[in-house]
């Protein structure tokens, strides 16, 4: 306009209270001793030989890119890596997504008796605790265990013979309440009116949520895949209760390799780069969510 | 096509609550009725189980004679536009008039030409790349219509659509809309709860309150003849004055004492039977209360009030007046010059008195014109069909002629 540049300074501007640092002060040391620092110091630790026993405990130095080579032509961590993506795709980004979303409008749709005790089950299983649904799942696909006895071959072992689906199928069994939850969340706070026009014009199910319904959960649908993403990526606790990344390195995904190598190989500053390779998978995929979040309505 | 709509017996039961209640009535085809009410009144029901959005408790409801309780609101063929206008927001103005067609499976030439047809019909040609979010509520308002228009449905459904809109902007709409139903002559069920657009748009009006029909009819029928005490004070602004009077007869005539005065009935005027000699509510328009020095010969009727308040409209003025311990509201001309606390003459047409029992509120005064005031009981066809046919002459626009022009323009 061109009147603000006769009238001076404006008076409605935001500007930052100095004041007000002394209050900030608390929360900015804690911020920045508890995370800040931390998250420097291991982006330090996996550029350097650091171990946990021995000499390079103590005498340990900076070596460039050496993690980073050796990573490259480490066959476990190219395998892990790989394990990791299909771990994050299958089992969160579809398995869980997919079915949470599945649940979520059958449930819509259920008559009372039914969304309470399908609901009910189903986060049963989210609020167990990770160690007992790895005992269960354990239980359930040894030779002899029920999924061998209703498959008809009693002496496979199912987490031998496919022990990443396994994996995989145990925790979105366990997180399929998150989505759930989430979508179910999503559908509540549809504006009604448009789903009933859409309706009323004479559009099928399918088509109602194909056309109307997907594409206005989108900014749900992308905050579900963000969170499941980052949830299931660090996933160690299930996996290594069930497999310890057996048999083998069939089911060693980053987490378990991580720790593989730092703590039962003492290698702190190569298992410390790996994980690094963990946040950056992280960040990847969280820029292609935010990106697809930016929503066109 | 043009088809008839008909509840019969229709309840709706939501937990305890009754929110229509034995709904009988009959919208001819090709009619515009407005539904019109205070809220919570069971018309915005009415207008979804009609669409097939809720589903009645008990009863039938028929469009163009097929019982339709049953039936998906995908497969009833009507069209509804919704107080939100309920445009889908990621889609833009193009997709969203093309969604019902596509979703029927019109091949895609047909769509495209239906389309610019509506959007010419409706000034949006230009705005068809654009998303309802880039739109004014008027352009918005707009689009709906022709969501709704596109299909040539056998029936439009409007719920309130003019409510989000500034006043000038639903005058203009008003209009407009009057016009499209004249143009296409689709059988319109309008609900409202606003009386100017009740009065100045339908063909009928039927008054809900409390989850029932209180009356039926045309809006000049509806005005002068109300069934009862709600529909009387809910037509017209500002609302119809009552106050207590009482009926007396002597020697086979019959007079009312009220406000401190006693006028025998208007000869024709005709009391429903045992009205006689009872308590009564009188009902008075403020118009037909007038300031003596600008009443006409026909008000004979006097009455002393004290000024209580002035509200001057520019074009006239209320006046909130005491007479005889009761408030009673006035028409005024403008700049008549009478202030707060002045001593004034109200003037009174006795044939305009309305008069209602005390007790149940039904009207007990039948005037000669109407052809039957008791609604409640005699929503029957061959009244309202004649009601209805009567407006549409009046209008010049013969359903026939109607139907023509439509198929030529929009087929």
């Amino acid at each position: 306009m061109a009147v603000a540049g006769t009238l001076g300074p404006r008076l409605d501007r935001e500007r930052f209270q100095w004041s007000s640092l002394l209050m900030l002060a608390p929360g900015l040391a804690l911020l920045g001793g508890l995370f800040l620092g931390p998250v420097l110091y291991a982006f330090y630790i996996g550029f350097t030989n650091l171990a946990l026993v021995g000499s390079r405990s103590r005498d340990y130095s900076f070596t460039g890119l050496e993690n980073v080579t050796r990573m490259l032509g480490d066959y476990v961590f190219v395998k892990s890596s790989w394990l990791t993506i299909l771990f994050v795709v299958g089992s969160a980004i579809v398995g869980q997504s997919v079915l949470g979303m599945l649940l979520a409008i059958l449930l819509r749709n259920a008559v009372v008796p039914i969304r309470v005790v399908v609901g009910s089950v189903v986060i049963v299983a989210w609020v167990l605790p990770e160690i007992t649904v790895a005992l269960i799942w354990y239980a359930f696909s040894q030779a002899g265990g029920t999924l061998s006895i209703l498959l008809g071959h009693t002496s496979s072992n199912y987490l031998v013979l496919v022990p990443m689906l396994i994996v995989s199928v145990a925790n979105l069994w366990r997180n399929v309440a998150f989505s759930m939850l989430v979508f179910s969340a999503g559908l509540r706070n549809l504006p009604s009116e448009v789903l009933e026009a859409a309706e009323v014009e004479g559009a099928s199910v399918w088509r109602r949520y194909r056309l109307v319904i997907l594409p206005l959960l989108r900014p749900t649908i992308v905050t579900n895949l963000l969170l499941v993403t980052i949830l299931n990526l660090s996933e160690f606790t299930l996996i290594y209760a069930m497999t310890q990344g057996g048999p083998g390195i069939e089911t060693t995904t980053l987490p378990i390799y991580v720790y593989q190598e730092a703590f039962v190989f003492h290698q702190l500053g190569y298992g410390t780069a790996i994980s690094l390779v963990l946040v950056l998978i992280g960040a990847i995929f969280s820029l292609l969510f935010v990106r697809a979040s930016r929503s066109q309505v | 096509m043009l088809s008839e709509v008909r509840f019969e017996g229709v309840h709706k039961i939501f937990g305890t609550e009754n929110a229509v209640e034995d709904l009988n009535l009959t919208v001819n085809a090709g009619e515009f009725l407005v539904l019109v009410g205070p809220s919570g009144c069971g018309k915005t029901t009415t207008l979804r189980m009609l669409a097939g959005l809720e589903r009645p408790s008990y009863g039938r409801i028929l469009i163009g004679g097929k019982l339709v309780n049953n039936v998906s609101p995908r497969f009833r063929d009507v069209a509804m536009v919704f107080q939100s206008y309920a445009l889908y927001p990621h889609m833009n103005v193009y997709d969203n008039l093309a969604f019902g067609m596509r979703a029927r499976g019109a091949a895609n030439d047909h769509v495209g030409r239906r389309v610019r047809e509506t959007a010419e019909v409706l000034g949006l040609g230009h705005l068809l790349k654009r998303r309802p979010s880039e739109l004014s509520g008027g352009q918005r308002q707009r689009v709906a219509l022709g969501r709704a228009l596109i299909r040539q449905p056998q029936v439009f459904l409007m719920d309130e659509p003019l409510s989000n809109l500034d006043a000038g902007l639903r005058v203009q709409m008003r209009a407009e809309l009057s016009r499209l139903h004249q143009r296409f002559r689709v059988t319109t069920v309008y609900v409202t709860h606003d009386q100017v657009e009740a009065m100045t748009m339908g063909d009928r009006i039927a008054v809900m309150n409390a989850g029932r029909l209180q009356q039926v009819d045309a809006p000049e029928t509806l005005y002068d003849n109300p069934a009862n005490l709600f529909v009387a004070g809910f037509i017209g602004s500002p609302r119809m004055n009552f106050v207590p009077g009482k009926l007396t007869s002597a020697n086979g005539r019959s007079s009312v004492t009220f406000l401190g005065i006693t006028t025998p009935l208007s000869t024709g005027a005709r009391l429903t039977a045992g009205a006689d000699d009872s308590e009564v509510t009188v009902g008075i328009r403020p118009e037909d209360l007038m300031w003596r020095p600008a009443a006409g010969p026909d008000c004979t009727l006097t009455l002393a009030a004290t000024v209580d308040v002035v509200e001057p409209m520019g074009h006239e003025a209320y006046v909130t007046a005491l007479c005889a311990g009761e408030t009673v509201t006035s028409r005024f001309p403008p700049r008549s010059g009478v202030r707060t606390q002045e001593r004034v003459e109200l003037a009174l047409n006795p044939a305009r008195l309305h008069l209602f029992d005390a007790q149940s509120g039904m009207t007990i005064l039948q005037r000669p014109q109407a052809a039957g005031v008791d609604t409640l009981r005699s929503v029957g066809e061959a009244r309202t069909n004649d009601s209805a046919r009567g407006r549409s002459e009046r209008q010049g626009e013969p359903e026939a002629r109607g139907a023509t022009t439509r198929s030529e323009e929009i087929s």
